[in-house]
């Protein structure tokens, strides 16, 4: 059980860099945003504060670039962008899901 | 929702000094980047909940519903950065606390002779021995230096001072025991205040240089 758990806490580590990147990868959005969007996941509920070590960690890999914006109202946001590396990476890992996913399908299908 | 409202509520403030003293580890840098962003965090929550129509007394409350405890959110950002050595950042940190203990401490029990009117070169001795020995390990140790320690010297180049109020302290005593400046007395109490002087640049410059 306890394998199991951190199984699933490894696979989620990985996953949440990869849907991160997704949802930068659009527009530039801050740190509550983007947790607010991920909650609307049921497989990516995550707690508030928890989500900047992995954009920390996405920003030192060069695959997302940060800044800080104050505007006129509400209060100051640091904004993530992908960047073009974090592009290719975000395809490639997307493709890398994709085929692991349809081989376990496969797999799993083929005694039926 | 006005933010200094919000930040000096008893609840978010206690919350915020929590998460801060659980990241004592991290590099004062990252820890500051990581309570301003979760701050801005806090904010942005605080505003949504108050156009959701959460009373404001209730608000700071509610939007701490939303994030881990402090302890456990401070874990959760120490795990992602297991390539830190936090161990060898507690050791650096406990090297400054026993250099302080064997700098400051063994300066001002040189200072005992002045009250004293005389010198007794066998207790005296053991005191200058540490003291030499741990500004040698200061300056020739392998510790590596970061922002926590250099903090920490920060604070013992203030403590530092007090090595004059103790001359000073003791000089005093001397001239009220004896009602007359002694010879002895005098010379040792300049010479004392010539090392502590002495140390007090050494320990500027040194901070300066590894400050750089």
């Amino acid at each position: 059980m306890e394998n199991n758990e951190k199984w699933i806490i490894q696979l989620r580590k990985g996953i949440f860099e990869v849907a991160i990147l997704s949802l930068i990868s659009k527009k530039a959005k801050y740190g509550y945003e983007i947790t607010s969007e991920l909650n609307e996941f049921r497989a990516f509920q995550i707690p508030n504060g928890t989500i900047y070590p992995i954009l920390n960690r996405l920003t030192k890999n060069g695959w997302a670039t940060s800044y800080w914006e104050d505007p006129m109202e509400g209060p100051k946001r640091k904004y993530y962008q992908i960047t073009p590396t974090g592009s290719e990476i975000l395809k490639e890992r997307l493709e890398g899901y994709n085929d692991i996913y349809h081989s376990l399908m496969t797999m799993s299908k083929g005694d039926e | 929702m006005d933010k200094q409202y919000f930040f000096s509520n008893n609840v978010i403030d206690s919350f915020i000094n929590d998460l801060s003293r659980n990241l004592i580890d991290l590099p004062q840098n990252l820890k500051e980047q990581h309570i301003m962003e979760i701050k801005s965090d806090l904010y942005e929550s605080a505003v949504e909940k108050e156009r959701a129509g959460v009373p404001d007394k209730e608000i700071a409350q509610v939007v701490l519903r939303d994030f881990l405890p402090p302890q456990k959110l401070a874990i959760e950002i120490l795990g992602e950065y297991s390539e830190i050595n936090f161990d060898e950042s507690k050791k650096s940190l406990n090297f400054i606390k026993y250099y302080t203990v064997l700098s400051i401490g063994c300066l001002g029990a040189l200072a005992v002779p002045i009250a004293m009117g005389k010198i007794n070169i066998s207790s005296n001795l053991p005191f200058a021995l540490s003291f030499i020995l741990a500004n040698l390990w200061l300056i020739f140790g392998k510790i590596p230096w970061n922002i926590t320690t250099l903090n920490f010297l920060k604070r013992i180049m203030k403590v530092s001072n007090f090595i004059f109020a103790i001359g000073f302290a003791c000089f005093a005593i001397r001239l009220m025991v004896a009602k007359t400046i002694e010879s002895f007395t005098f010379s040792y109490f300049i010479g004392y205040l010539i090392l502590a002087i002495l140390y007090v640049v050494f320990l500027k410059a040194f901070y300066n240089k590894k400050q750089a």
